[in-house]
């Protein structure tokens, strides 16, 4: 008996048998191309079909012309996307993963960018992200917004999909009809909860006319707001009460927050893992379809405990499945262990996303791509009667480890080297400070494949230039991952000071004294983290930015919010738009760069600062021209983030005619 | 649109600008520029149709000379989505057919190459952005470029001239101006090589000059070859400065490849001053050019900034450049070369350089358009104006969305009503000329004030309708009554006065109390400007915002740095994040938005809202039982910018 025995059950929904309990819900991709599902969408979700997913919910598609809030928006009310409907549903299918479209309307959290048209909404009440004042919808609006999503369903039937489901979360027009906070009609769609809810139960019904009850129907509710005047767990719990008396709808699917609080939908490494459970559990308590569990769940161990405990009945992995396809998989074939978790870091998947780039993955650079199909590639080992090809990675950081198994994937015999007494490089050591933990579970998880793939690593060990010319001789494979380096103070120093880059006072461990200084050229983790840390140990801390706002780059990826929380409640002191233009002994002295204004900061005990790095490429330079199958990765080619040094390893795939 | 009536030939007052130029044997018929810039239309990273009728239109309108918006060089290069691929073959079919098209009208055409450097994005591509050296300007630390890879992109830019030259393109126009990796070598702002690239004037133009003669090697004589150069880095502590300018200008005309030099300005920390708003001077380029032409024999381009004939000529006949460019002129409309030469200069659609509707920068990949000519990106799909069915149209308040309709309905053969309920047109497009910077709005009320009489639209000001208006003669009734304040719902008691900041605009900006604070929750002009206004009459001003910065809108549009400059000088300070709470007497509450703490401003003697407005769709509303052939446009249906405003009075008029 499986000791996932909960997760990988059968399940109803509706008429609709679903072969286990792990959903890959909705989520934004920017893989559409021509305004439809691509060759891209049907790689990534193919792929978690051959990974054993039970159920997949495709992206939202909208259902209207005036509602085009990015880019790559899937327009489900053009005929031509049927086709691509078909070619989906089939590919998935075939592996009795079955597949529900998610159809949507985005109301007033969208712009008129891309359209040139008013946006619609029940109230002409601006949406904080986008700022741009909506429509009042007219009766005729009503009457047309109901006729699209009819149409769309019969669409999505038509294309084979399994079902439907309806957002009325996060973002989405029904939702803002739904919330007392957007919605102040004085027409049958506004007022008390009986006619928010009215239009909803309209598009229910006229869909069911459509589609017929036997067709898989379901919503994915707004568990709670969160905000004043917001939807309330209360109000959900009376609203699917309501849908399940009328029979409408085969199943809830689970979502919470808006705009406003954006961060609680797709919470990073700083949410606790299913901190939304405890909201399920009450909607399940109360209603008897079964209901959808999504947010941080990335362990099947969790994820089965949740519904053997009757949190609910089936649970959303959509991280933890971009970052390991074959998570089921490995759960079902009692290989849990490796698992490649994912790590909520939102670099790669929704961070990319308001930057209008297609997903990615940190841990996984080829998801969507069609290398990441299972077939796809044929990744041989060394041919009989061929020689052992020896591969050498220099440095054990991500982009090192991540190398050393692509290496070995190929055949290689590999040999892995890491001067410091760890392996992880940077990231270990930026792992410590508050918000980035998780991250220890990305070296965690190369370590384990290293291991898998039985390479040798060893620490503690520096390699030399002329140990490396004597193997490179030898036609080995050389990679070079050696990492960045510190780059000097940005700014003057004159007298005693005591002046660090974070790095550096992260591998020193030196104390900076009571009275620190950050000063953050990069906008993202390093010096707020740093900040964050000082004033955990009760330091008095100061932190200078010459950007408009500390942390710019904390925003895609939902951890600004909750680093301010943190940091605003605790006195950080916060100076914008400043430059330094000296450190004398303890004065600090700042110069605002957009009106030349000067003050000074005194009795600094240490400045701790945050800039771009170096790349510490001596090694690859000695080596150059000298050894003929060199290559330099990550940090030490150019020093950007984690992801760039593992899908730099990555690429050494097509880097190397591994099998030439 | 495009209007004619009325107006006679006659001889135009601007004979240097009609006059012929020759530039490596190949005429250019007058010395008007479309300068090449970013469009996001470009289909599988080639120039497509959209490319095709949009410079079509321009040689159409008489330009002489049309820049190719930029065609990188070299994969290494991805910087956005939409770029061209100049590397790729496919290419040089697209850039013949554009070629051929241009040169029928006698337009000639080149080609703008570039590598954006260390100022491209490796999120794309998935790889390392290049540069000289180990400097980051953006986000990006480049790789400091190996050798092979300085020889590659060489042979690159080489190879992408070729592709221009096989595909019948008159030249190319190198990049060495903003975004660009030629530029990054050029300054010691990013080049800090310590080999025979870096160093000195000569070194660090070493890489250019081989692209130069590289390029002229490949594609040999009767191919106009030019060179677009930074001339001011606005970072004088290290970077391009004028003086630096002449002294790379010479020595890279000594090299014999050149056929011209353009002029850019605007660099890594000053990307706002390269294509500026109407806040910068008109022509403020042009002393760059008078000491290019003093420094160096070869013709020169000047650009920025130039919306009018007149203006244009004059930096021609002051002897500060050769060529100008008016490009985001000749965006706004595409005749504007023929208007010129035929003395109909009053109805040349103005350029507002608002920068709302042309700026294409950043990763949304907009397609470019512009807030005065809706045609502008879709003139392979806009249908000519189609006539009238004959009759009355009645359209009800004179801003912007209804000067726009009434102009459209009245070009198509209607009778027009405009119908305003103040003394003068405008509506809030008035209140928006206001606003310090904002001034050059004015030339779109001059202009559609000529049209709407050109066309001969009926306005009747002072004229309110209401739902008794009798509109049985008309075939239509379009309703354009602009916007009205947000109330704002902040919770006073009364002791100080609480106003929301379009009323204030509205009553002149008469507010007591000399200590103010104000809550930005709309971003955009009319709050950026009511803040600059109140201070620069003497009020001592507390910006409170919910978002991270004020004036969160004004980066769109590259206004936000020069506005920031301002008021930073003034007697303005700013609390981000934070929101009202209340108001007690003359203490102002705040609270933090992410932890909730609580902090006091006071004393404080008035408090203005600045919120999105509201529609001031009453009169829609009750018509619309009463009036089947109704229509709206602008801020009555959902109060948002001047390109929302136009372009829905512009389809307005065209749908009934």
């Amino acid at each position: 008996m499986s000791a996932y025995a909960n997760l990988l059950a059968p399940i109803m929904l509706g008429k609709m048998r679903v072969k286990n309990r792990v959903v890959f819900t909705a989520h934004m991709t920017n893989f559409a191309a021509s305004d439809s599902l691509s060759e891209q969408h049907i790689n990534y979700y193919l792929r978690r079909a051959q990974g054993g997913a039970g159920l997949i919910i495709t992206e939202e598609q909208s259902v209207h012309p005036n509602d085009h809030p990015y880019e790559r928006m899937i327009k489900a009310y053009q005929r031509s996307v049927v086709a691509g409907y078909k070619k989906l549903t089939a590919a998935v299918q075939r592996h009795n993963t079955k597949i529900i479209a998610q159809v949507n309307h985005n109301g007033s959290q969208g712009s008129g960018m891309y359209t040139g048209r008013a946006l619609w909404a029940p109230t002409p009440l601006p949406d904080p992200i986008f700022k741009e004042v909506p429509k009042e919808m007219e009766p005729e609006d009503m009457r047309e917004l109901k006729e699209s999503y009819l149409q769309v369903a019969e669409a999505v039937r038509e294309g084979g999909f399994d079902g439907i489901e309806l957002q009325v979360s996060h973002s989405s027009l029904i939702r803002q009809f739904l919330s007392p906070a957007t919605n102040q009609r004085q027409d049958k769609y506004g007022g008390g909860l009986e006619g928010r809810m009215e239009l909803l139960l309209e598009i229910l019904q006229g869909i069911r006319e459509r589609v017929g009850w036997d067709y898989c129907l379901g919503v994915r509710l707004c568990l709670d707001e969160f905000m004043e005047d917001g939807i309330t767990l209360d109000q959900t719990i009376e609203l699917a009460l309501a849908l399940e008396r009328a029979g409408l709808v085969d199943y809830f699917n689970t979502s919470l927050a808006n705009f406003h609080n954006l961060f609680l939908v797709e919470g990073s490494m700083r949410m606790p893992l299913g901190y939304t459970v405890y909201l399920t559990a009450a909607l399940r308590r109360a209603v008897s379809l079964p209901v959808i569990a999504v947010g941080r769940i990335n362990d099947p161990v969790h994820a089965d405990q949740i519904i053997k405990n009757g949190h609910a009945d089936m649970v959303g992995i959509v991280r933890g499945q971009i970052c390991d396809p074959d998570f089921v998989h490995k759960t079902m074939t009692e290989k849990a262990d490796e698992i490649r978790k994912c790590l909520a870091c939102n670099q790669g998947c929704a961070g990319r996303m308001g930057l209008n780039f297609s997903l990615s993955c940190v841990q996984n650079p080829s998801a969507g791509t069609a290398g990441e199909i299972k077939g796809g590639q044929n990744r041989s080992a060394k041919r009989s009667g061929q020689k052992e090809r020896k591969a050498y990675v220099i440095g054990a950081g991500p982009a090192g480890l991540e190398a050393a198994a692509v290496a070995a994937e190929n055949g290689y015999k590999v040999f892995s080297y890491e001067k410091n007494d760890v392996a992880g490089g940077q990231v270990a050591a930026f792992a410590t400070l508050p918000g980035r933990t998780e991250f220890e579970e990305l070296i965690r998880n190369q370590l384990n494949l290293l291991k898998r793939l039985k390479v040798e690593m060893e620490v503690s060990c520096e390699i030399g230039v002329e140990q490396l010319l004597t193997w490179g001789s030898d036609d080995a494979v050389i990679i070079l991952a050696t990492g960045a380096k510190t780059a000097p103070p940005p700014f003057a120093i004159t007298g005693e000071a005591r002046v660090f880059s974070v790095r550096e006072l992260l591998e020193t461990k030196f104390d900076p004294g009571k009275r620190v200084l950050v000063y953050d050229l990069l906008g993202t983790h390093p010096a707020a983290a740093m900040a964050e840390w000082l004033l955990d140990q009760y330091k008095d801390v100061l932190l200078a930015t010459p950007a408009l706002y500390v942390g710019s780059g904390l925003g895609p990826t939902q951890d600004l919010p909750l680093w301010y929380r943190s940091v605003m409640a605790r006195d950080l002191k916060i100076y914008t738009d400043v430059i330094i233009s000296e450190v004398k002994a303890d004065t600090v002295t700042l110069m605002d760069h957009y009106c030349g204004k000067q003050q000074c900061l005194e009795k600094i005990d240490a400045v701790i600062y945050a800039a771009p790095q170096l790349p510490d490429d001596a090694l690859y330079f000695q080596l150059k021209g000298k050894v003929s199958r060199l290559c330099r990765i990550g940090d030490c080619l150019a020093p950007r983030k984690v992801e760039n040094a593992i899908k730099d390893a990555r690429d050494l795939d097509t880097f190397y005619n591994w099998n030439d | 649109m495009t209007v004619f009536a009325g107006s006679t030939e006659k001889q135009h007052p601007y004979p240097q600008l009609f006059e012929p130029l020759q530039l490596s044997g190949i005429v250019i018929k007058n010395r008007l520029v479309f300068g090449a810039h970013r469009t996001n239309f470009a289909v599988n990273n080639l120039p497509g149709h959209r490319h095709l009728g949009y410079y079509l239109e321009r040689a159409r309108g008489e330009a002489g000379l049309i820049v190719m918006e930029e065609g990188i060089v070299h994969h290494s290069d991805y910087p956005y989505a939409k770029a061209v691929f100049a590397y790729k073959d496919e290419v040089v079919g697209q850039y013949a057919k554009i070629a051929e098209a241009l040169h029928s009208y006698g337009t000639r055409v080149l080609l703008r190459l570039n590598h954006w450097g260390s100022q491209g994005t490796g999120m794309i591509r998935g790889g390392e952005v290049w540069g000289p050296s180990s400097v980051c300007v953006g986000s990006e630390m480049p790789k400091e470029m190996e050798r092979e890879d300085m020889e590659e992109v060489v042979a690159a830019f080489a190879r992408c001239a070729k592709n221009a030259y096989l595909a019948g393109v008159d030249g190319v126009e190198l990049n060495a101006g903003q975004h660009s990796l030629l530029r990054q070598f050029l300054s010691p702002l990013t080049n800090m090589r310590q080999d025979e690239y870096g160093g000195t004037m000569e070194n660090r133009a070493r890489f250019c000059r081989q692209v130069m003669e590289q390029v002229r090697a490949e594609t040999g004589e009767n191919f106009i070859v030019g060179l677009r150069l930074t001339m001011d880095e606005y970072a004088p502590w290290a970077g391009i400065t004028p003086e630096m300018g002449v002294e790379l200008a010479a020595y890279l005309t000594g090299s014999g490849a050149l056929d011209f030099l353009s002029v850019s300005v605007g660099s890594v920390y000053s990307l706002h001053m390269t294509v500026p708003s109407m806040a910068v001077e008109e022509g403020f380029t042009r002393s760059y050019g008078e000491m290019l032409k003093k420094a160096v024999n070869l013709p020169i381009v000047v650009g920025g900034r130039i919306t009018t004939p007149g203006l244009a000529n004059q930096i021609l006949s002051d002897g500060q450049a050769d060529l100008v460019e008016l490009t985001r002129a000749q965006i706004a409309d595409p005749m504007f070369a023929k208007k010129s030469r035929l003395g109909r200069e009053s109805s040349i659609r103005p350029c507002l350089s608002c920068n709302e509707g042309c700026r294409t920068l950043g990763f949304q990949n907009k397609l470019l358009s512009c807030v005065v000519n809706w045609q502008a990106g879709r003139e392979i799909t806009d249908v000519s104006v189609k006539r009238g069915k004959g009759g009355k149209v009645a359209v009800i308040g004179g801003g912007p969305a209804g000067m726009e309709a009434a102009s459209v309905a009245a070009w198509r053969g209607y009778k027009v009503d405009l119908f305003e309920k103040e003394s003068v047109l405008g509506g809030n497009l008035r209140l928006a000329c206001q606003v310090p910077g904002r001034g050059g709005l004015e030339k779109l009320l001059d202009f559609y004030k000529k049209l709407l009489k050109s066309v001969g639209v009926q306005i009747h000001l002072e004229q309110e309708i209401t739902a008794n208006f009798n509109f049985k003669d008309y075939g239509a009734v379009i309703v354009t009554t602009g916007a009205k304040a947000r109330p704002p719902n902040l919770r006073g008691n009364d002791a100080i006065p609480v106003v929301s900041g379009l009323n204030l605009w509205q009553r002149g900006l008469t507010l007591e109390g000399q200590r103010l604070l104000l809550v930005d929750e709309d971003g955009f002009y009319g709050t950026t400007g009511l803040i600059e206004a109140l201070a620069v009459g003497g009020k001592e001003i507390t910006v409170v915002t919910s978002e991270m910065f004020p004036g969160i809108k004004l980066t769109d549009t590259d206004d936000f740095n020069l506005w920031f400059q301002r008021v930073k000088g003034l007697n303005v300070s700013f609390i981000s994040h934070h929101r009202v709470k209340a108001i007690d007497g003359s203490t102002v509450l705040l609270e933090e938005r992410f932890s909730g703490r609580k902090r006091l401003v006071t004393p404080v003697d008035g408090v203005i809202c600045c919120e999105p407005p509201l529609p001031l769709e009453e009169l829609y509303l009750n018509l619309k039982p009463l009036c089947s052939c109704l229509l709206r446009a602008g801020d009555c249906v959902a109060p948002r910018t001047l390109y929302h405003a136009i372009h829905e009075g512009y389809m307005a008029g065209h749908a009934v």
